[in-house]
Order: structure tokens, then sequence, then C-alpha cells
């Protein structure tokens, strides 16, 4: 066990090293961003000063060593937009949205893992229909066209929820429920293929062979043995959904790191960007790493 | 020896696409306490759906209906599944045809075998981890100890089936089902572990019904034996009475596939032509004719079963019981 | 994307096809809506670019104060909504289409490499792939639209580049499985190249796999257009994308709320359909039921 963590563990840094490269990479990835900060009415002596004054002269390699230097002391950059570290701007941002997508993925997993038990259970019913078409709804409409009905419903028709802001738990709600609905589907399937494979195993039948009651068997037995596959879906849903807040908190005007990294890109304050993209890809991977870990800690033919 | 299971008139039929397949038409056996009982049959004559019906675990698409179905004095029919729940595992146990599948991986052995037990009784944790430890060493497992916290892929095929010996045995039931225990094991472990089998069935005084497609398990096991071809019992008897006299000419064909020892080399060995018939829809006469070297028209009727000796019955029209096989 | 079964699939039956609901209903949709944006300028005489600014935000013929002139109203700028709705529909489609495209032969060139080769080629390229799936796909893709200037032609390049990930594990998969197979074998041993059993024996193996992840994406293309053109970066105005209708109807959501329904409408039923029929042909192929 301690083997196979601490070889993941390895893997998950080497990754982290190479996405913190392409956070890097990508405001190079047109033309030069001395210019582009010096904007339309900057002159070409503005476009030069700029370049030296935020070291945009050196080569790429030698700015991406002074990053990746920074970043291992705890510092993320200068925002060029609000003139302080970025990490004072992105932190609060960043714990907001992380706040947002822990209760989103509580929700999508409350509403994904009944749901997909139970269709698992009883397949080709009903109740599995519904499952399936509460999964294909979920997977084909846009998060931004759900929470502006939503916003319709609640707050201009009935002024049940607030539209905007998070000053109270009401304020979450809306915005929950359109981020967790959004990770739900692919959770909800996997529990239902897995448990609809996992009822038909030679070990199950061993246990009814046994007289051990079915719902015993379903609960004790075969969820512990379909759920593996489903930690690492969830985790990873849980990583695209955070990414995918900023669809999220613009039209519910939560100030969140998604909003500031799409706010921060059309101010071209390279370094939030740069930093934001390296959170995400970060919080991904750290992610995925602990779902292994818990999957092989779940499953004894995976350590060692 | 005291009749424990009673089986009448057994139909298992399964709805397909194609229409309805009589998968069992129609058997009826008995196991008696102190015996080993064997069905024998080839790939797809309907001895496992035959066990999975007396356990009560047929899927969902097959319908099974008898005249009657006993364990001792219960009648199986007509309990509920939550009452069928309570005595399997406790009264009557199975033992499937491939170990390497039939343990659940995310748990230990222990757990495994220890639910059993608290399962069906108040025993306590201490109880039922003696009861294991007392069945893994009983069904020839060393250091048993070490066995209750390891997890069903560190053993071997032929461990994993003795760890579900044991689990069938872990209420002391009085009938084990065994579907077939030794046929996805090496040949050496399937002598060991038919022989503790029968000593096991001996030392508890239970009933064993074992299914098999192998003659030569038979003849080493058996005490009373019906062969089972295209879903209906075909012939029915004494070990000694099946071997020594085999009447219908299936069985005489199965025999004569036995290699014998002291067999010339190079000598082609029998088959029995051709392959079972199709069980879909309504099924008339002899389901064997169309295979056997001795089919005449009065074969397209059905066929009863009538007897070739005391307790020995078969089901064909031909006079039993010629002194030597005769392969079709 | 791991709900997809990966087992090399059988060639559809074809009495399997006609009998299922959700793939009938699905290509029907989607066959009326590539219709509908092939005959907008039939159906609707308007012009989507034409101002009208005596006639903003006229609403729906249902509504009051609506009319037959305009049957879906006008928007902020006096365009009719439904020549906008339906011109908009070519460019969801156009954009769903070349991206899933170019992604798939990104995607599939990567999944075949690895998965045929394996070794060092498959660790370099699995690494590739979990880095893709690492970024937040759509603050990459608007970062790169801000920094590059928005244009239709840029869109379908940044979400080509981007979701190619789904094609790679599924091909790599699928590859890995023939890789196996006997009549590869067969084929090695007769002396053929590499790229000829790729492309002759493999690939055509992998196509219903192929098409089931290519409708799939163009779907999820189409989703992340929109997403991108509601937050401004995407399609440049005065396009009409269905996405950025919905933009622009976010400020009159309190009493012309039809002006971000309808765009939406039409992008969930698009979206849905084209993922029904996805979803069909996998059932259609799969071995089994539904998983």
């Amino acid at each position: 066990m301690l083997r196979y963590t601490l070889r993941r563990l390895a893997s998950a840094l080497v990754l982290m090293l190479f996405v913190s490269f392409v956070a890097f990479i990508l405001v190079f990835a047109a033309g030069d961003p001395a210019v582009r900060i010096a904007g339309e009415s900057g002159s070409a002596a503005d476009a030069a000063r700029i370049r030296a004054e935020f070291g945009f002269d050196q080569p790429v390699w030698v700015q991406y060593l002074h990053w990746l230097a920074g970043l291992l002391r705890g510092d993320l950059g200068h925002s060029f937009y609000f003139n302080q570290p970025v990490s004072a701007i992105l932190l609060p941002a960043l714990a907001t949205t992380l706040l947002l997508g822990a209760c989103a993925i509580c929700f999508a997993l409350a509403l994904a893992l009944p749901l997909g038990i139970a269709a698992g259970r009883f397949p080709n019913t009903l109740l599995d229909r519904f499952a399936l078409l509460v999964a294909v709804v979920g997977q084909a409409m846009p998060s931004f066209w759900l929470a502006l009905l939503l916003v319709i419903a609640f707050s201009v028709d009935n002024q049940l929820l607030p539209a905007s802001g998070i000053g109270h738990w009401q304020n979450y709600v809306m915005p929950t429920a359109v981020l967790g609905y959004f990770a739900a589907p692919a959770v909800m399937r996997l529990t239902r293929s897995g448990m609809i494979a996992t009822l038909e195993t030679d070990y199950i039948r061993t246990s009814r062979a046994m007289g051990i009651p079915a719902g015993r068997v379903l609960r004790s037995y075969a969820l512990r043995n379909a759920i593996i596959p489903v930690v690492g879906v969830a985790s990873a849903q849980f990583g695209y959904m955070l990414a995918g807040s900023v669809v999220v908190e613009s039209v519910f005007a939560i100030p969140g790191a998604g909003q500031l990294a799409w706010q921060s890109i059309l101010r071209s304050d390279l370094p939030m960007v740069q930093a934001l993209v390296l959170c995400f890809a970060l919080i991904y991977v750290a992610l995925t790493f602990l779902a292994d870990i818990v999957n092989a800690w779940l499953d004894p033919r995976m350590r060692g | 020896m005291s009749v424990l299971l009673e089986v009448r008139d057994l139909t298992v039929d399964i709805a397909t696409e194609a229409g309805t397949l009589h998968a069992v038409q129609g058997i009826g056996f008995e196991v008696r306490r102190g015996e080993t009982f064997c069905l024998v049959g080839e790939s797809g004559c309907g001895k496992s759906l035959t066990a999975l019906a007396v356990m009560g675990l047929l899927p969902r698409r097959a319908v099974r209906t008898a005249t009657a179905m006993r364990l001792e004095t219960t009648d199986l029919l007509a309990q509920s599944e939550r009452a069928l729940e309570n005595l399997r595992g406790r009264r009557m146990a199975m033992i499937f045809q491939e170990p390497m599948t039939a343990l659940n991986p995310a748990f230990t052995i222990g757990h495994q075998l220890t639910d059993v037990l608290r399962t069906h009784t108040n025993a306590s944790a201490d109880e039922a981890r003696a009861r294991a430890l007392f069945l893994l060493r009983r069904v020839g497992i060393n250091a048993p100890e070490a066995r209750l916290s390891q997890y069903p892929h560190q053993l071997s095929g032929g461990l994993r089936q003795r760890v579900l010996i044991a689990m069938a045995l872990m209420c002391g039931p009085a009938l084990i089902v065994a579907d077939e225990p030794t046929t996805a094991l090496d040949v050496t472990i399937q002598a060991e572990l038919l022989h503790l089998l029968a000593e096991l069935q001996r030392e508890f005084d239970m009933g064993l019904m074992l299914i098999t497609h192998d003659l030569g398990i038979v003849s080493r096991i058996a005490d009373r034996v019906a062969v089972m071809y295209a879903g209906q019992i075909v012939e029915t008897g004494d070990v000694e009475q099946i071997f020594a006299s085999p009447s219908h000419p299936y069985t005489r064909g199965l025999m004569a596939c036995l290699p014998q020892p002291g067999q010339a080399r190079m000598q082609a060995l029998p088959s029995i032509k051709g392959t079972i018939p199709s069980l879909v829809g309504t099924l008339t006469g002899c389901r064997f004719r169309d295979r056997c070297a001795h089919a005449m028209p009065a074969c397209e009727s059905d066929i009863t079963l009538r007897p070739a000796g005391a307790g020995h019955d078969y089901r064909c029209i031909l006079p039993p019981a010629h002194a030597e096989a005769v392969p079709a | 994307m791991s709900d997809l079964a990966v087992p090399v699939l059988a060639p559809a039956r074809r009495r399997r096809w006609t009998r299922h609901p959700g793939l009938i209903a699905g290509s029907a949709v989607v066959v009326v809506i590539i219709a509908l944006a092939l005959l907008a300028p039939v159906i609707s005489g308007y012009d989507p670019y034409d101002q009208d600014l005596l006639a903003r935000i006229v609403p729906p013929v249902w509504m009051d104060g609506g009319s037959w002139d305009h049957v879906l109203g006008t928007d902020q700028l006096g365009r009719d909504y439904l020549a906008r709705l339906l011109y908009g529909a070519r460019v969801s489609l156009l954009i769903g289409v070349s991206a899933a495209l170019i992604s798939g032969v990104i995607g599939t060139a990567l999944g075949v490499l690895a998965g045929y080769f394996g070794g060092k080629t498959d660790l370099v390229i699995s690494f590739l792939i979990t880095a893709r799936l690492a970024l937040p796909v759509i603050l990459v893709a608007l970062a790169v639209v801000a920094t590059i200037g928005s244009s239709l032609t840029v869109v379908i390049l940044v979400l080509g580049l981007l979701i190619w990930d789904r094609y790679a594990l599924v091909m790599r998969a699928g590859t890995q499985q023939l890789r196996s197979a006997d009549f590869i074998t067969a084929a090695r041993v007769q002396g053929c190249s590499a790229w000829q059993i790729m492309r002759f024996e493999i690939l055509p193996n992998l196509a219903n796999n192929l098409i089931i992840v290519a409708t799939l994406e163009i779907g999820q293309a189409i989703v992340l257009e929109s997403a991108l053109s509601f937050l401004g970066l995407g399609v440049p105005p005065p396009l009409p994308s269905w996405g950025l209708m919905v933009a622009e109807g976010k400020s009159y959501i309190l009493f012309d709320s039809w002006m971000i329904t309808i765009p939406g409408l039409a992008l969930f039923a698009l979206v849905l359909a084209i993922n029904m029929v996805g979803d069909g042909l996998r059932d259609v192929t799969a071995p089994e039921g539904r998983n």
C-alpha cells in the first residue's frame, strides 16, 4: 500500500510540474504579452518598457524557472490589475469556489448515488428509465441556461431565492443545484452499470446461496464492490466542476475563482490567469491522486 | 436412510426471443441423508438449472414448477423468499463450479466465513471465528489463522474451493448441492477435493447432491445416480446398477466413451455422434432418437420411465440391461 | 467519459436500428434541425444581421405586443429572432462538426499510436492525456481566444485542439484490445507495416466506437462553444450564436425572459437529440443492453 502510494505520488508530482509549465506558457499563446498589456493605444516604447519591467525580455524558460521558484516559496506572482500579490486575491476567491464545489458535489452524490443504486437494482423498470432520463437531460442541458431558468423561476417570477451574491446560505442553493446537476449524470450512470455488473457476479450469487438476506447483500457487499470505480469518476467530476464553475459564478455573480479567472482574462492580468489555471489543474491532480489511494484501500487487489 | 430432498415433476422454462426454452422437463429424484446422489449429463442438459431450482436461485427469466419439492418436512415451493433465505446456508448449501470468482474480492476470507454463521445464528464473533478455523482445518488448510485475514486473490483455486466448502458447512446443513465443484481445477486437486467431500458427507451425516459430467467421478463417489439428457432424466439407479447394466442408449454411449485401461493404442475413441436437440417449443418423443442407432417409429411418442431392475429405471422402449455397453 | 463501454463493437443489425426509440427520435430531431438550418433563408425572409432600431425587443407572436411580422420577436437591436435562431443553428452545427472532426483526427491518432505501440509511446501519450484532463478546458479556451482574438475559425480550432481526450482514451483502449487479436498477428507475420495494420486492420474495426464518440463530441463542442459565447469569448458578434443570444438576453431577464428561454431551448434540444443518437448507436452495437 505504501509503495503504491509513493509511486502514485511521484507520477502526480511529475504531472503537476508539466501542467505548471503549460499554465505558464498559455499566456504567451499568441504574440507578445507586453504589446497586449500596452494596449492599442500604447507605443513601441511603452511595450519595450513593459517588457523590461516584467521580465518578458528574458527567454521563456528562464521566466518559467523564476515563476516556478516563486511558486515553491509560496509566491504566486503579482497581479497587474490589482497591484497586489496574486495570493491575496486568489485565495479567498478559491475558498469560495471550493465551498460551492463541495456543496455541489454533495448534492450531486445525494442525487446520483441513490438513483444509480436503485436503477442498477431494478434495471429496465420505470425507475430505471427515470434515472436515465435525469442523466440524459443533465448531460444535454447547458449549465448557463439551467442557471438562468432557475433564476427566472425562483427569483424573477417568485421571489424565493436571491439571484446573486454570497451573503446567506440561500445564495448557495441555486448555484449548488446547477453545478451539482452538471456532475451527477456521469456518477449516476457509472453507479448504475457498476451495480448491474456487481449483482450478476458469482460472488454475489455465493452470498445469496449462503442465505444472506437480499437487502444486506446489496448494502454490505454489492455496494462496496460497485462503488470502487465511482470514487475515481466522482473526483474527476469534482475537478471538472470546479473548472466549469466560471459559468455558474458568472450568472450568479459569485466572487469565486472562476469569475476571477474570467475577469482576469478580459483584463489581461497574466499572473492571475497563470496562477488560476495552475490552481485548477493542481486541484484536479490532487483529487485524482487521492481517489487512486482510496480505490486501492477499497479494492485489496490493487494494493502492492 | 431418511429422505432429505424429494423432487417430483420439476420443470424449468425460460422465455427467450425464439420461444419458450424447456430447460428441465418434469424430472424427479430423491436425495437421502448419508448418501451421495450424482446427477450426470453433458453441458446444456439442464443439471445446473436443476440445482439452482432446488435452491431457489434461478435467474429472473426462468419459471419453475413442480408437484413436490421438499427438504425433509419443509415444502420448498411454499416458502417466501425470506423463508428461503433462512434455509439457504443453514439447512441446505451450494458449492459452485468456479472458485476463482465465487468469493468477494473486497472482503477477507474470515469475514465471509463468519458472516454466514452470524447471519443464521446468534453466534458471537469469537464463536464464529472458532468455527471458521475448525472448518478450515477440516477441509485441509494448514495454518488457517493466517488465511482468515487474507483476501481471496491471495489464494489459489484449489484453496478457494476448500474455503467455499468450509463456508457451506459453517451452519452444519443437512443437504449440500455441489455443481461441478472440481471441473475448474487440476486433476490432482480434483481427486483430493472429491475425497474430502465424500469424507465430510459421511462425517457430518449429510446428503450430498453432486452434479457432474464426469462418469469417472461418479464411479468413485456416488451411491445413487441419475443420468440427464436434454432436460429429462433418462436413467436412474444405484451406481453399481448403472455401471454394470446401463440400459438407456445414451448411458451406454457415455460408458463407451470412458477410456479403458488396457485399451488398444491408436484405437479411435468412441463418441456419440450428433448434438443435443433444440429445447425450444413443443417437444415430443424420445429426445435422443436423432443420435440413437436403435431409433424406430415408436420413439416418436413420449416415453415414460420404466423399471430395469429394483430401484433402477430408464426411459427407453428397448429391453433393459445388455451385458456389455453398445456405442450408438 | 468513463461511462463508455470500450469493447470493440459488433456491426449493428438492421432490426435493432429500427426498434430503438431513442435513436429514432434523436435522429429525427437532428435531421429537422439540420433542415431548418439549411432552409433558413426560405423559412425566414429576414437577414439575421439586419438591424431595425424602431422595432426592438418585440415579443414573439403568442405574447402581448407580438405580431406575425416577427414570429419569434426581435432582439435588442431589432434583428428578427427567428432568423437569428435559424442561422444560429448553422453556427452551432458548423462548429460542432468541425471541432469534433479536428479533435477526432488528433485523438484517434494519439489513441491508436499509444494502443498499438505500447511501451514508451503509450507512457508519453497517456501522460499527455492525463495532463490535458487536468487542465480546465473552459479557462484555457477563454484565455486563448482572449489572446488571439475571437472568430469562427479560432473557436473551431481552439475547441478542436482541446477536446480530443475522449477519442484518445476510447481508441487507445480499443486498439489495445485488438492488438492481441489473431488477425493482427497474422497481418504482421505477412509483413504488413505498422502503418498498414493501423490503417487497414485496426481503424475499420474501431469505426463503430469512433462514430459514437464523434457523435457525443459534437454535442460537447456545441455546449462548450455556447458557454464560451455566453461569456463573451466565443463566436464574435454580430454572428448569431445561441450562447451569445442567451447572454444578450440576460439583461432583459425581468420582462423578456423569452429571449433567454428560446435559444437555450434550441441548444438543449439539439444537444439532447445528438446525445440520444450517440447513446442509441451505442445500445444498438453493444453486445448487451445499455450499460
